[in-house]
């Protein structure tokens, strides 16, 4: 997951794209350093103490985790749990929509 | 595996939960006169044969199975108020593959049967039929005229669900969502059913081409921060944790 989403964001960082997580994490200190580890360079919200039982997962109904929603521009949720090159499509789509023309075919796979 | 069990017990078990007295049989006076020469089998025992029927029917793979449904029917038209005629026609509203005898098996019962509890266990059958008035008709009877409160609450679910189901354009997602809202208001003491109310709510809410939701909370460094910030990008919203 981190690859690929960590060059994601490197790869789109000059068009209308973010990469919001909301982590689930009870320990907070933990992830801080976890994040620095893995080199985690999107934003997260914090669900909080509870854990998977914070305020975010539970107004949002997710009981799995990962759980992915894909908005488009709007804010309007288009896509849910798509992953790898399922969720790379989904972007191009909704990007295209905006007019910019991404290519992410190869995207994740090391360059020659 | 649970679906199955369910579809080959059920109709056996129901009749063992309904509540009330069989029919008085037409040769039961109780009297040992001559009468009894002449061998009428009691709706139960009928009742009990055909299921012994169908079970060797079955067992030797005949290729008349299907006219069952049919005598089930037949024998609950003979005897409606028995509680024969309850399970009769459950089995054929578990067993017959024809919707037509499907819902005209529930109609029969409900006409008949409405005060029984195990109705309950008939709305998930006529939830999962595909999408009808008839079977939208079936569920609202069932949540109005349905003596037991428990049962009226899960016609309610089996109805919102049933309604969504609906093709697009006819689905009524107003009414579906003032049906869970009532469940969830109505049915506090059950919270099985105030569970799935607020399961299929929320899945309604954060569906394919709603707009989400605002979130606002703080990053992992403390700063607020809000979805809405992000308007005018595409955002891939990513529930994770490091475990």
């Amino acid at each position: 997951m981190y690859p690929h989403e960590r060059s994601l964001v490197k790869q789109l960082a000059d068009k209308p794209f973010a990469l919001i997580g909301i982590n689930s994490d009870r320990d907070l200190e933990g992830l801080r350093e976890v994040v620095k580890e893995k080199n985690i360079t999107w934003r997260s919200f914090w669900n909080g103490p509870q854990g998977t039982g914070g305020p975010i997962s539970t107004d949002w109904g997710v009981t799995s985790w990962p759980t992915i929603y894909v908005l488009d521009a709007e804010g309007r949720i288009r896509y849910k749990n798509v992953r790898g090159p399922g969720m790379d499509q989904a972007i191009t789509a909704l990007l295209a929509e905006l007019g910019h023309e991404v290519d992410l075919s190869n995207h994740g796979r090391p360059t020659p | 595996m649970r679906c199955f069990g369910f579809l080959i017990l059920s109709p056996l078990l129901l009749v063992g939960c309904y509540s009330g007295e069989p029919e008085a049989m037409s040769n039961g006076d109780g009297s040992s006169s001559s009468a009894e020469v002449v061998v009428a089998l009691t709706p139960a025992e009928q009742f009990e044969k055909l299921n012994d029927d169908y079970a060797v029917a079955v067992r030797n793979d005949a290729n008349d199975v299907s006219i069952y449904p049919q005598k089930f029917l037949n024998l609950a038209k003979e005897h409606p108020k028995d509680r024969i005629a309850f399970g009769a026609l459950n089995w054929v509203i578990v067993m017959s593959k024809d919707p037509q005898q499907k819902a005209e098996a529930v109609d029969q019962l409900l006409d008949k049967h409405i005060d029984q509890s195990a109705i309950a266990q008939i709305c998930e059958v006529i939830q999962r039929q595909p999408f009808s008035e008839r079977s939208k008709d079936q569920l609202t009877t069932i949540m109005e005229k349905s003596p037991h409160e428990s049962v009226r609450g899960m016609a309610a679910c089996a109805l919102a669900s049933h309604m969504a189901t609906a093709p697009a354009g006819d689905r009524k997602e107003q009414e579906i969502r003032d049906l869970y809202e009532m469940v969830i208001e109505q049915y506090g003491a059950n919270p099985q059913l105030v569970g799935r109310a607020k399961m299929a709510l929320a899945k309604m809410k954060f569906a394919i081409g709603k707009i989400a939701p605002e979130i606002s909370g703080s990053d992992l460094d403390g700063v607020a921060f809000k979805l809405s910030d992000y308007r005018g990008k595409v955002v891939v919203l990513d529930f994770w944790g490091d475990w």
